[in-house]
């Protein structure tokens, strides 16, 4: 046991090494942030929501980087592509905040964030799943089906086309910016890492080689993660780094072993995985919100200084 | 006090021991086996022990315990709370009221030779917040539901006590009481409040002050974390932008 200084709780040394490992090992294989399994875990244990929110955000950018590294080494990490999607995604989470703030004041901002959030998730899963299925039933052997060379979308019509030679993609900059902005978006306002949306988006609607988005997805989590990491330390003082530490000495172990176990698996194995995770979660948000709660009540504190 | 309330408090005692019904005065003497408690990164929590003494007023000793009884009050710093309340909304269930509590107590334990509430008159305890009860201010009605939940979860969570039984006599006149601080025991600072009682009038009290506070790693985060916010945030991350690039190299030297 080991007490944190910032949550002023004592926590498990082991507990929280394993924890990071776990969200490290699924951040490092499909490239999503994983805060959706550590949040509510840290907070079962006790761990003030805030803090939470805020440490994971730090381990977020020890597994991100250890993975995107060890991706960049393989060649599967498109920095042009994640530089055009990180520039979306900053303007895009500048009016995230805005809207935010907007919302706060009418006072429904509640019901918005979860039913967007639960609709986003449930669909993208859903239709993830639909597509992977049909795909294995109707073509059973033969993997050349799908993503046929000149198979033509309404994206390759925009103008700005750019060249991105590690995704071998000839497209407009529009599709990546837009995107950028939307996560970016979406993540200022859900307060999201944004990875469960962007990695479908990337496969599907950009048609990035599916080893290349979890690399590129990771990249922009790191910026992501680092500047709500800064952000949270600066207003609100809720990054405790004792917690964080232990979290991230697991985290980056995990992530290397999840690069390299999501390189042995086939990528169409990947993406039902991915899309059985995503599903997972967005029913799961469902059931919290249409089952009546134990405990209506949550209770926030803070010191009276 | 201000001079009317002294008056009027002299007035009371005049009447008082006109009437004979003047309870009699008791000296309470109390201390704690610790003035402070530090929070190292070992701790899971720990306790404190109070032991004090009951005389006659004039110091003398006392001729005997019929009739007394002791209350050990621990008062932690104060919190602001605010509790949400889920309620369904078209089929959903989502955070809709909120209430806000100032001033809360963070932790409260109170302990007793007897059940508390036979201790004395409730308005006796409420002015001292002895007891649960006593300690709660009243709210209006529609916050009480609210306010419920705190003290629930105060009191699965071992922050908000009541000991009937949990002041011991160890002679005729001595007492101890041991108070539990579990590991989520709030930092800051403490008073514990020594009630002595005869025949159900409050006859005596002292108070001790007490402090929890952080030492070692766990002050020194703490203080750099709240005092220069900016250079906690720049060693966070570049510790675990470092942590990442570690972790790669050491993988990468391996296979």
């Amino acid at each position: 046991m080991i007490y944190l200084p910032i949550a002023e709780m004592p926590v498990s040394i082991w507990l929280m090494v394993g924890l990071g490992a776990a969200v490290g090992f699924l951040s490092g294989m499909f490239g999503v942030g994983g805060g959706f399994i550590l949040t509510p875990f840290l907070m079962f244990m006790g761990v003030p929501p805030a803090v939470a929110v805020a440490t994971q955000s730090v381990q977020l950018v020890a597994t991100s980087t250890s993975s995107v590294l060890t991706h960049w080494r393989n060649g599967h990490v498109d920095f042009k592509m994640g530089g055009y999607l990180l520039a979306g995604g900053m303007s895009g989470s500048v009016l995230g905040i805005f809207i935010f703030n907007a919302l706060k004041a009418q006072g429904q901002i509640d019901l918005l964030i979860s039913l967007s959030y639960v609709t986003l998730l449930t669909a993208i899963g859903g239709l993830m799943l639909w597509e992977n299925l049909s795909h294995m039933f109707s073509t059973k052997k033969s993997s050349a089906g799908r993503h046929k060379a000149g198979s033509h979308l309404w994206i390759h019509g925009l103008p700005f086309k750019a060249r991105f030679p590690v995704s071998r993609l000839y497209i407009s900059a529009i599709p990546p910016l837009l995107l950028g902005f939307l996560i970016g978006v979406l993540s200022a306002i859900m307060g999201i890492g944004g990875g469960f949306i962007l990695v479908p988006a990337m496969i599907y609607l950009l048609r990035m080689p599916a080893a290349i988005v979890v690399g590129t997805s990771l990249f922009q989590v790191i910026f992501v993660a680092m500047f709500s990491g800064i952000l949270h330390a600066v207003t609100n003082q809720t990054v405790d780094i004792i917690l964080a530490s232990l979290l991230t000495v697991g985290g980056v172990v995990g992530a290397q072993i999840g690069v390299r176990t999501g390189a042995r698996v086939r990528a169409d194995e990947l993406r039902l995985i991915l899309a059985l995770m995503i599903l997972a979660v967005g029913v799961r948000l469902t059931l919290d919100l249409v089952w009546q709660p134990s405990d209506p009540f949550s209770v926030t504190e803070e010191p009276a200084r | 006090m201000t001079r009317l309330g002294q008056g009027l408090f002299l007035l009371v005692l005049v009447v008082r021991s006109a009437l004979g019904a003047e309870p009699e005065h008791l000296g309470v003497t109390a201390g704690v086996s610790r003035d402070s408690y530090m929070i190292s990164s070992t701790f899971t929590g720990t306790e404190i022990v109070v032991f004090g003494g009951i005389e006659a007023a004039q110091g003398g000793v006392l001729a005997s315990r019929e009739g007394i009884d002791v209350a050990v009050v621990v008062f932690g710093p104060e919190q602001h709370v605010t509790v949400r309340r889920k309620e369904r909304v078209a089929g959903l269930w989502i955070n809709r009221t909120a209430e806000r509590f100032e001033r809360m107590l963070a932790y409260y334990y109170a302990a007793a030779t007897a059940d508390i509430a036979t201790l004395a008159p409730p308005d006796v305890l409420a002015s001292r917040g002895v007891g649960l009860d006593g300690m709660l201010k009243p709210v209006r009605a529609a916050a009480e539901p609210f306010r419920d939940a705190i003290v629930r979860r105060k009191q699965a969570d071992l922050l908000y006590v009541e000991k009937p039984g949990g002041v011991t006599f160890l002679s005729s006149s001595v007492f101890r009481a041991t108070i539990p601080l579990p590991a989520q025991v709030p930092v800051g600072d403490y008073t514990i409040k020594v009630f002595a009682f005869k025949n159900g009038q409050l006859a005596g009290g002292t108070s001790v002050p007490f402090a929890i506070d952080k030492e070692g790693i766990e002050r020194w985060t703490y203080e750099l974390a709240t005092k220069r916010a900016w250079a906690y945030a720049a060693l966070s991350v570049l510790g675990a932008l470092l942590a990442g690039w570690v972790a790669y190299i050491a993988f990468r030297e391996r296979h």
